[in-house]
């Protein structure tokens, strides 16, 4: 595929997956932005192929009755991009942290 | 489970969608907003607000179903319409017929759509004209909508429901300025006219209430802006000029705004006068006092939050007080509101009902061009059945097999509409320069505006759909195998009963159509020949008339006999001039009058009908004049003047109803009133038509002009030489009496054009319009029989193979066609018969199952059909046996 063009949104969201925040709903309350913005967005984004899905174990989601969970991981494609959009837009590149965040939950 | 609202909530939306992403979709709201909602509970309780929150969280997942929509139907969307330009590139006739035949019947609507858009659905050019509603005077029996001046400033100062009323009046005037003199029509307006319309000056100002106080103190007009454009070059020096109008200076102070017409839609009034110079205006006649004399149409602007309803409860309460206080004039009188612009509700039901059958009227011509589409569709579909087969059978559902079809017929309509939209320019220019005759202050202003293209849109797309869908569902139906297996027209699927059925009662239905339709225009085109050779009592030919008002240029009664006198001696000595002579109103004209008549010893009994007759003032020479045959006694003399005894003459028709079987000269009766001074019969001449065409026998009466001086006049002239000069030359020796008299002029011939106006129109369009549907069905029937024998090639060849005669096929394919077309021809007789009769009263000497037209028409028709039949037939005959053979 062609070079991706991200735009802020898109970009902010990226980033809140490569910070961890994996879950649709976190993604959601970290960034202030509203459901509707960022599912239509988590979906552009795995049809770019920049993230792809996964469902969580399902001995949690049991343990806690409850459907599994999906999650968003970036991809290495997805870095690149998110690398690129880095550049473009400095204040990301301030929120990127230093040391890697420990994830919330365990997953595999 | 506990009450989970969000969960229904994405239920109800994950319907939408798609199915193959649906459950994967599901959970993943489910899980999340089922997290959420554990972790709220968790850490604080599950409040109201929290439970909102929820709900609004997975609202969300609406635009995320949505999200996921578009791009699936955007694809198949862009599919189906490449595949279906394709399509109808391979088989450009086919596609060329359909859209031609939509484009005239698209077209059509749309003109008509036009007409209407101006007279009834655009507001007036105002400020908010949806507060504007028109008063209609509904007394006793009749629908009058005039009030007169007192009632109206009563309703004015004592209503609640209206921010202003005002009130006007619509006459004939004489306008001169600079060395012209126009004949024109105005309006007399209250002073609140222009405000309460909301309307600015394009030049000076406006008339406002300071100018309507005292009457006959203010000689003050505005004018429109198309008679400032017209008449004054769009000087800028008009405000301030000084124009005389009815003999009288007025000063000019403002144009109206461009495209402001006034307050009714169809009038072609340049000049607003204020009311308080009425009296001047009309010389002899001050109503502004008189309370029973109706002469204003009244329309007010409704207070923001009332209801036509309310206003109308309310204004006929007033109406009440009224009654009561002056019970004379007022007597049963009561207000009901419609919609303004049309003469208050006189010439609404008069328009609803032409509008009403020119809609019919386009509608069925739709409604055929829609048949030969469904035809075409059906002829086509039963060719690519072996298309359809293949892809049914490779998995594709009916749906979006449907939905490829229709989206070829919507195609189709699409672009008949856009075509037809050549045609509907074509006719609103031609319907924009329909001569009225003169003296018709009325004019067709139509407007194409934006509710006409989406009205067009509109209906192509419904045409598409309606007659797309049917062809379309039924080729999706059916045995896949034999089509697949390509047995052709040997399969029985083809030859189901229904599906004939169908094709065939398509085309008996376009036949009987076109032909009610052209049976319609045929008898109008009769009834206008017929309109020559009836029997009008005056002979049309050779003659003219010149008229003009005296009352307008402010003569007096004295003045005007004397006027009188002397132009008709002065036109007797012109050369060439046969017979001379005046009248106040000629016959058969936009103006008539009645008059009661008492006979002598009658005594009037309250309430009862008194019996009337059509009347006139005339001069002597005046019957010599116009032609008409005097049966017994004589024309008036000079000598009946007004120191004579009072005269009349009267037609065969008024002494057969006053006077039976007795001898009429020298009977009396009065006239008016039964008190009047008797007048004497001396004269009776020929019956002929007074108020319009299609009337017989009425009683008629006439009196000699200087018996009762009047002021219109017309003077009819009669020469064996050159008409036209002749005109002039009697022109002439009227401005020599008077420069500033605006004279209008027309032969008799010309004059016939306005009673005639009504057939005219009906026969054009009847007669155009069921031209179009025949011509519709021709190429319907063309079409068909076309596909018929290129589908039926394989047997035509067979049969020849096997000794036919090429007039044997010939015979084969046209007695099919033509079997149809007979059905046809005699529904549509039956049909036609039925409802001709709905035209009597248009239809002069001609009787609406005149056996003539009928045979003429169901001739003309089967002609053409046969043509329509014929040219495929050929086309059949010309097959090669072998090639045929080998044809699949």
């Amino acid at each position: 595929m062609g070079h991706k063009y991200l735009s802020y949104t898109m970009a902010l969201i990226l980033q809140a997956l490569d910070n961890g925040y994996r879950y649709g709903f976190e993604v959601m309350t970290i960034t202030g932005l509203a459901s509707g913005t960022v599912y239509p967005a988590l979906r552009r984004l795995e049809d770019a192929a920049l993230i792809k899905s996964k469902w969580e174990k399902q001995s949690v989601a049991q343990a806690e009755q409850r459907p599994a969970r999906k999650y968003y991981e970036v991809t290495k494609t997805g870095h690149r991009v998110l690398g690129e959009a880095r550049q473009r837009f400095r204040l990301l590149e301030q929120m990127t942290p230093q040391v890697a965040l420990k994830p919330a939950r365990e997953e595999s | 489970m506990r009450k989970r609202p969000w969960l229904w909530l994405l239920r109800f939306v994950g319907l939408i969608v798609p199915r193959r992403l649906r459950a994967d979709w599901r959970q993943e709201w489910e899980a999340e907003l089922q997290w959420r909602e554990g972790q709220l509970a968790e850490w604080e309780n599950l409040n109201g607000r929290n439970r909102l929150a929820l709900l609004w969280h997975s609202a969300g997942a609406l635009a995320d179903a949505l999200w996921l929509q578009p791009r699936r139907w955007e694809d198949e969307m862009m599919q189906d319409l490449r595949y279906g330009v394709r399509m109808l590139a391979k088989r450009p006739g086919f596609t060329l017929v359909a859209v031609l035949s939509l484009a005239l019947g698209l077209g059509a609507n749309t003109a008509i759509f036009s007409l209407i858009n101006t007279m009834l659905l655009r507001p007036l050019p105002i400020h908010q004209p949806e507060q504007l509603v028109a008063l209609n005077n509904a007394g006793g029996n009749q629908m009058f909508s005039n009030f007169s001046y007192p009632n109206y400033k009563d309703l004015r100062s004592r209503n609640d429901v209206f921010s202003d009323l005002i009130a006007y009046r619509i006459m004939p005037l004489s306008l001169s300025h600079d060395g012209i003199n126009e004949r024109r029509w105005g309006y007399e307006v209250s002073g609140n006219y222009f405000s309460a319309l909301g309307v600015s000056a394009a030049q000076g100002r406006l008339l406002v209430a300071e100018d309507d106080l005292t009457p006959g103190a203010h000689p003050v007009v505005v004018i429109g802006y198309k008679l400032w454009q017209q008449s004054f070059g769009s000087a800028p020096n008009v405000v301030g000029k000084e124009i005389i109008v009815n003999g009288r200076p007025y000063t000019v102070v403002g144009v109206t705004p461009q495209g402001f017409l006034g307050t009714e839609i169809a009038s072609a009034s340049e000049l607003w006068f204020p009311l308080a110079m009425q009296s001047q205006l009309e010389m002899g006649s001050n109503w502004l006092d008189k309370r029973g004399s109706e002469t204003l149409f009244v329309q007010g602007r409704l207070k923001p939050g009332v209801s036509s309803t309310q206003a109308q409860t309310s204004l006929n309460l007033i109406a009440e007080q009224l009654e009561r206080e002056y019970p004379d004039d007022n007597k049963g009188k009561r207000i009901a509101l419609s919609a303004p612009g049309l003469f208050g509700n006189t010439m609404r039901s008069n328009m609803l009902g032409f509008v009403g059958l020119l809609m019919a009227v386009v509608g069925l011509v739709l409604l055929l061009a829609c048949i030969n589409l469904a035809n075409l569709l059906l002829a086509r579909a039963a060719e690519r059945r072996r298309e359809i087969a293949v892809r049914l059978a490779l998995g594709a559902s009916r749906f979006r097999l449907v939905r490829q079809l229709l989206t070829e017929s919507l195609l189709l309509a699409v672009g008949g509409g856009l075509l037809g939209l050549l045609p509907a320019l074509w006719l609103v220019n031609l319907l924009k320069t329909f001569k009225l005759p003169p003296n018709v202050p009325v004019v067709f202003a139509i407007q194409v505006d934006y509710r006409v293209y989406l009205f067009t849109f509109l209906l192509s797309l419904a045409t598409g759909v309606l007659f797309g869908l049917l062809p379309a569902w039924q080729a999706t139906q059916g045995d896949l195998v034999p089509a697949l297996k390509d047995e052709g027209a040997f399969s029985s699927h083809l030859r189901s009963p229904r599906r004939t059925w169908l094709k065939s009662s398509l085309i008996v239905a376009q036949v009987a159509l076109s032909l009610v339709l052209l049976m319609g225009g045929g008898l109008m085109v009769r009834a206008l020949q017929q309109a020559n050779t009836l029997k009008l009592g005056f002979e049309p030919q050779h003659a003219a008339e010149l008229s003009f008002d005296l009352r307008l240029q402010g003569y007096e009664s004295a003045q005007r006999k004397e006027f009188q006198k002397r132009l008709l001696e002065r036109v007797r000595a012109l050369p060439g001039v046969q017979a001379a002579g005046l009248a106040d109103l000629l016959p058969v004209d936009l103006h008539f009058s009645r008059t009661s008549v008492y006979l002598e010893g009658a005594v009037p009994e309250r309430n009862a009908r008194v019996p009337g007759a059509m009347f006139g003032l005339v001069s002597p020479g005046y019957f010599q004049a116009m032609g008409t045959r005097l049966l017994q006694g004589r024309e008036f003399t000079a000598q009946d003047d007004e120191q004579a005894v009072p005269v009349a003459l009267i037609n065969e028709s008024f002494a057969r109803r006053f006077f039976p079987g007795e001898n009429p000269l020298g009977k009396q009766f009065s006239l008016g009133r039964a008190d009047a001074a008797k007048v004497q019969v001396v004269g009776i001449v020929e019956d002929g038509k007074y108020a319009n065409l299609n009337e017989d026998g009425r009683p008629y009466v006439v009196r000699p002009m200087w018996q009762s001086p009047v002021g219109a006049t017309s003077v009819v002239v009669r020469t064996a030489g050159d008409l036209p000069s002749l005109i002039a030359s009697v022109r002439r020796e009227i401005q020599q009496l008077d420069p500033y008299m605006p004279v209008a002029t027309s032969t008799l011939v010309e004059k016939l054009d306005l009673p005639l106006l009504p057939a005219r129109m009906v026969a054009s369009i009847l007669g155009g319009f069921g031209l179009l549907a025949l011509l519709l069905a021709a190429i319907g029937i063309y079409g068909v029989m076309s596909y018929g024998v290129a589908q039926r090639t394989h047997e035509i060849g067979i049969r020849m193979a096997l000794g036919a005669q090429k007039a044997d096929v010939l015979r084969l394919v046209i007695r099919q066609g033509m079997t149809l077309t007979l059905v046809g021809v005699g529904i549509g007789l039956a049909a036609a018969l039925a409802l001709t009769r709905l035209m009597k009263s248009l239809l002069f000497g001609v009787s609406a199952t005149d056996p003539l037209t009928f045979v003429g028409i169901a001739g003309l028709l089967t002609l053409v059909t046969l043509l329509a039949c014929y040219l495929p037939a050929r086309r059949a005959t010309q097959v090669d046996p072998l090639v045929a053979l080998r044809h699949e």
